[in-house]
């Protein structure tokens, strides 16, 4: 009973960590209608650095990890750290990118996530490529003897984390640069007509989604308790985006829930062996009961994107400028425009 | 001087293996407006039909014909079930889907074939000695087939009526069925077109990597939309174009510089091509709507 | 306007549910087949009771019917599913042979947790199988998922016994939770360097002068680069190329020619079997006439078709052998594993029978000495029944092992692969073989006694 208390805080976790690299992912897309396809990039950024500022220098005692750079500071300065690197990835991808029309804007960051993952396999002396880092300090573990209580003391941990990204966010939407990115996404020329830096603002929702990436990176590899290259795959950016879609892209309350059906959806086919002979269709194709869970992710983004494209908690429409322009399919429209 | 030869020889075969497959995409680009992810599982699906074809005993010729129908045939099931009702819905939702497809697609092949990699099934031959430098036969196949497509396309688009129908739908939409093309069907065929080129890129893959994998055509897929890109999308000689320089381009690179980063290089091509020139660096005529 | 996509959504949400569970909805049909061809469902079937399995056996007294759960933590999706599918038919014959013996009070129940071969996905399985299934072991992972698997083994005192994972990570990893029953990378490194550099290993008349090395980077090949260099080192041959390739291109032609222009007569090349496969027919393509040299991923006759039995012909190719005086029971093993599963042994299927029945055994041992079986009382329970120790007696199955123990012996398992003797590190050393490909056929030249390769 316990034992699944605490895989379900595990879990919980996971949920909420995806919850703010989705609500990152909506301060670009949802608010400003930016297609980033490279959000992965400043997740493992944020995770790399998270864990070299916190690792002890090399050769402190006691201590098995292996890894070649530690600077051995404090949980939180890791964390502000992971933040800062990735809205600066975000800043320099956003620099040169954010300016694309939508689809060029989704292949160009696409291409860029890819080279700082080739980046990060190449360069050993900083992650040691293939073989990972492992054992990464995990914050405030001495106060929780117990390993079970310790998934708990971390879900409130990132529970307080992500609530104060969640009110961020919130606020960020219903403030004057949330009013004025929202008008960028339905029409850019039309804003810029009025005498908007178009282009700053949408750099300036790239970078904050950076931001929130970078931290979820930091909260996770302290929650793994390892990191490794491979772990920061495109397929990660687009798990992402269902969750942001299925949630309801421009409200924060909505891609976080949008996480949690994505997490549990992901997750909950680890639980098909409980289903009376679901182990012996594993033993006849052991790939097939995993594979399917992957295609139930697939084939949901292809169903969400069909019939429920504002996703479960819409955006709310009352708030928005042009009343008139009513649905999603305006915003693909705009992104598709010249900028 | 030799190294360098056949760095160029090693270029020009990957540059048309990209070739073909960027030619497909691009085309498919220029009816639909997205760029379409799942566009890799074609060529995994080619690959994997040409295996089961001589697996069961078919000639590899035939085999390789019967797989390219058949993504032909699964590219317009495709476009029949998922992308068609989306049309009018811009570009997002459409992009969206393909990557929830090519998901499926990958994982649908994993359930039923299992994880193992299964050998493309081509002749093992020496290679042809011209100097200093070796020209290996298949890839020389591989060359010659992407010449082949690349004018049998060139004839299809320039000299038939279809070509020219297909043309104007991929440059304007709305005039053109304001001009009596019907776009509807124009569209099924480019798609069918589209698919044939993808079941041929598969099968140059497929003789490229010698084997054949779930994930194979996923993975080169982002070599392709370096290619689109730099041809300017939607253009099928300039994608051809693109493909040579990202081909030969990706082979100097892992020769002169360093092969870790073969794939760095082309995507900063890519990404470079997208700042400086956005609508291709071979930019011909008309582009479509920006 | 507002609710009706919800509407839909939820229907949508409801019908993929409905296809998932429609997908498993078969699966008894499957089962009634599966139980003619000799499986039991309690060896299968996962935990039935969460409450009871949860907490493991804490909750019954000594001496009553203890559930012993354990988890495969293996990738069963991804680039490495094979691994996990070698390894489950393996775990499941020696459960069923165990539970089948009624010596042990209780039954062994096996849970799988899909690690996909990655780190994040390694974490939550075995998350899973630590807190949700309360396993007392894992059988795995992988080399990979351990650099995150690593931490939850360290937290939740699971042991772990991997039959797949060589890296030399677990070298000196130095905690009393680790075991294998595969050897090092290194000591294979080593058995490499050693059959290159003396022709007298190989009955070759000369021996390789120029050898290259060419590695794949990904994380269960990069650990044999550095034993390889060092063991050639250690005997006088400097490598005359030393290259590295990023798994996932379209072509390593580069990679190829680099190494060619070195002009090797012997490659070594550690990569995975597809892109291993395509390298040697690339550098056949380039004109190399040389010999190869591959590890254990593709020394076997998956490989051979894969890449075509004229490509490999005469390709060197490290295995781990048989323990010297284990043939007949390896012949045996086979045979079993042929009735019960339908497949040859194939690449840790002797890895993983050691591996399970050396947990069987030190479940046994505890049971009978009326212990609970635990994470804690685990580990010295697995050296007391792996390690060689005065008086005990000698066994090589489980069958062995219940009768000695039930006849109040201490006991000594011989494995499949080895003595299975662990040192501190819960390492093992075991026997490798050289085979060549000989008319399409991987065959033996010679086997090497882990004592031949001394450590640097």
């Amino acid at each position: 009973m316990w034992g699944w208390l605490a895989f379900g805080s595990s879990l919980v976790t996971l949920a909420l960590i995806y919850s703010l690299l989705a609500m990152g992912l909506d301060v670009q897309y949802g608010l400003a209608g930016l297609l980033d396809f490279g959000l992965v990039a400043f997740f493992a950024v944020g995770a790399f650095t998270s864990a070299i500022v916190t690792l002890p220098p090399l050769g402190s005692s006691g201590y098995e990890g292996n890894y070649t750079i530690g600077f051995g500071l404090p949980f939180p300065v890791g964390v502000v750290a992971a933040g800062v690197m990735g809205g600066l990835l975000a800043l320099l991808v956003g620099a040169t990118a954010v300016r694309l029309r939508g689809d060029y804007l989704a292949i160009a960051t696409f291409a860029l996530a890819t080279i700082v993952q080739i980046t990060l396999s190449n360069e050993t002396w900083l992650t040691r490529g293939q073989f990972g880092i492992s054992v990464i300090p995990q914050p405030l573990r001495t106060l929780v003897p117990s390993s079970n209580g310790y998934l708990h003391a971390y879900l409130v941990m990132t529970a307080v984390i992500t609530g104060a990204g969640w009110a961020v966010a919130r606020r960020l939407a219903k403030s004057p640069f949330g009013r004025a990115l929202r008008a960028v996404r339905e029409d850019e020329i039309a804003t810029r007509s009025l005498g908007k830096q178009t282009s700053a603002l949408k750099l300036k929702a790239f970078v904050i989604g950076g931001i929130y990436a970078g931290v979820a990176g930091s909260l996770w590899v302290h929650s793994i308790g390892g990191v490794h290259v491979n772990q920061f795959v495109a397929i990660i950016t687009f798990q992402v985006w269902l969750a942001v879609l299925l949630g309801g892209a421009g409200n924060a309350t909505g891609v976080v829930l949008g996480s949690f059906v994505l997490v549990a959806l992901r997750e909950g086919t680890r639980f098909l062996d409980l289903v009376p002979g679901a182990s012996n269709l594993g033993r006849v194709n052991p790939t097939f009961l995993p594979s399917l869970r992957f295609v139930v992710i697939g084939m949901l983004l292809v169903v969400v994107v069909r019939v429920a494209p504002d996703g479960i908690l819409p955006e709310r429409r009352g708030r928005r400028a042009d009343a008139g322009a009513g649905s999603r399919e305006s915003v693909a429209a705009a992104t598709e425009a010249p900028s | 001087m030799s190294q360098f030869l056949q760095t160029i020889v090693f270029g020009l075969a990957t540059g048309s293996l990209i070739g073909v497959a960027a030619l497909g995409l691009t085309l498919s680009y220029g009816v639909t407006g997205f760029i379409n992810f799942a566009y890799g599982e074609l060529l995994t699906v080619s690959a994997f039909s040409t295996w089961l074809g001589v697996t069961s005993g078919l000639p590899l010729v035939v085999a390789a014909a019967v797989a390219v129908l058949v993504v032909a045939g699964v590219a317009l099931l495709l476009d029949h079930a998922f992308y068609q009702p989306l049309r009018g819905r811009g570009a997002m939702p459409l992009l969206i889907t393909s990557i929830g497809l090519s998901f499926v697609l990958q994982n649908v092949l994993r359930m039923g074939f299992g994880a193992d990699p299964r050998p493309f099934p081509v002749p093992l031959v020496r290679p042809w000695t011209i100097g200093s430098v070796f020209v290996p036969p298949v890839q020389a196949v591989v060359f010659a087939t992407a010449v082949i497509a690349m004018a049998v396309l060139h004839v299809l688009l320039r000299r038939t009526m279809l070509g020219r129908r297909m043309r104007a739908t991929a440059e304007n939409d709305a005039l053109a069925r304001l001009s009596g093309v019907r776009t509807t069907a124009t569209l099924r065929v480019t798609w069918v077109v589209s698919g044939l080129l993808a079941g041929l890129a598969g099968l140059m893959l497929g003789a490229t990597e010698t084997n054949v994998t779930a994930t194979m055509g996923f993975v080169f897929l982002p070599v392709v939309f370096a290619a689109v890109i730099l041809g300017g999308i939607g253009q099928p000689y300039g994608a051809m174009a693109g493909a040579m320089v990202v081909g030969i381009g990706m082979e100097l690179g892992a020769t002169y510089l360093s092969p870790d980063y073969t794939l760095a290089f082309a995507f900063a091509a890519l990404v470079a091509a997208l700042l400086f020139r956005p609508h291709g660096i071979f930019r011909g005529g008309a582009t479509r709507g920006t | 306007m507002h609710t009706r996509p919800r509407t839909r959504l939820t229907t949508a949400l409801a019908l993929v549910a409905l296809a998932t569970t429609a997908c498993s909805a078969p699966a008894p049909v499957t089962g009634s087949e599966g139980a003619e061809n000799g499986s039991d469902a309690t060896s299968t079937a996962s935990p039935a009771d969460p409450a009871t399995s949860g907490v493991t056996t804490s909750d019954t007294s000594p001496g009553s019917d203890q559930e012993v759960a354990i988890g495969l933590a293996l990738p069963f999706t991804g680039e490495y599913s094979w691994v996990g599918a070698n390894v489950q038919p393996v775990a499941e014959m020696v459960v069923e042979e165990v539970n089948a013996d009624d010596a042990f009070p209780g039954s062994i129940t096996l849970v799988q947790g899909d690690t996909e071969g990655v780190v994040d996905a390694g974490v939550t399985a075995a998350r899973k199988l630590a807190t949700a299934d309360g396993v007392v072991a894992f059988v795995g992972p992988t080399s990979l998922s351990f650099t995150g698997v690593r931490q939850v083994i360290e937290d939740t005192g699971v042991v772990m016994i991997s039959p797949t994972a060589g890296t030399t990570e677990l070298d000196d990893a130095g905690t009393e939770l680790f075991f294998r029953t595969v050897p090092s990378d290194s000591l294979g490194g080593r058995a490499i360097a050693a059959a290159i550099g003396d022709a007298t290993v190989l009955g070759r008349d000369a021996a390789f002068e120029s050898p290259a090395l060419l590695v794949g980077e990904a994380p269960a090949l990069v650990s044999f680069a550095e034993p390889v260099a060092d063991g050639l080192a250690a005997q006088g041959l400097e490598p005359v190329a030393n290259a590295s390739f990023v798994t996932g291109k379209q072509s390593y032609r580069s990679e190829i020619a680099d190494v060619l222009a070195a002009e090797p007569d012997v490659v070594v090349l550690v990569a995975a079997p597809e892109d291993s496969a395509q390298i040697m027919r690339e550098a056949f393509e380039a004109g190399y006439e040389g010999t190869w040299f591959v590890t254990q991923d593709q020394t076997n006759a998956d490989y051979v078709d894969l890449a075509g039995a004229e490509l490999v012909e005469g390709t060197y190719g490290l295995v781990e052998a048989p323990f010297a005086d284990a043939e007949q029971r390896v012949a045996d093993f086979s045979q079993r594993l042929q009735d019960f599963a339908g497949v040859e042994p194939d690449t840790f299927s002797l890895n993983t029978y050691d591996a399970v029945n050396v947990l069987a055994l030190a479940s046994l041992r505890l049971a009978l000495a009326g212990e609970q079986v635990t994470r804690d009382a685990l580990p010295d329970a697995i050296r007391a029944v792996g390690n060689a120790d005065d008086g005990d007696v000698v066994v090589t199955s489980y069958e062995e092992g219940t009768q000695a123990l039930q006849a109040g012996d201490e006991i000594d398992y011989q494995g499949l692969v080895g003595p299975v003797d662990f040192d501190d590190n819960g390492n093992i050393t075991a026997p490798f073989a050289i085979q060549e490909v000989v008319e399409g056929t991987w065959t033996t030249v010679t086997t090497l006694a882990p004592e031949d390769l001394d450590g640097p």
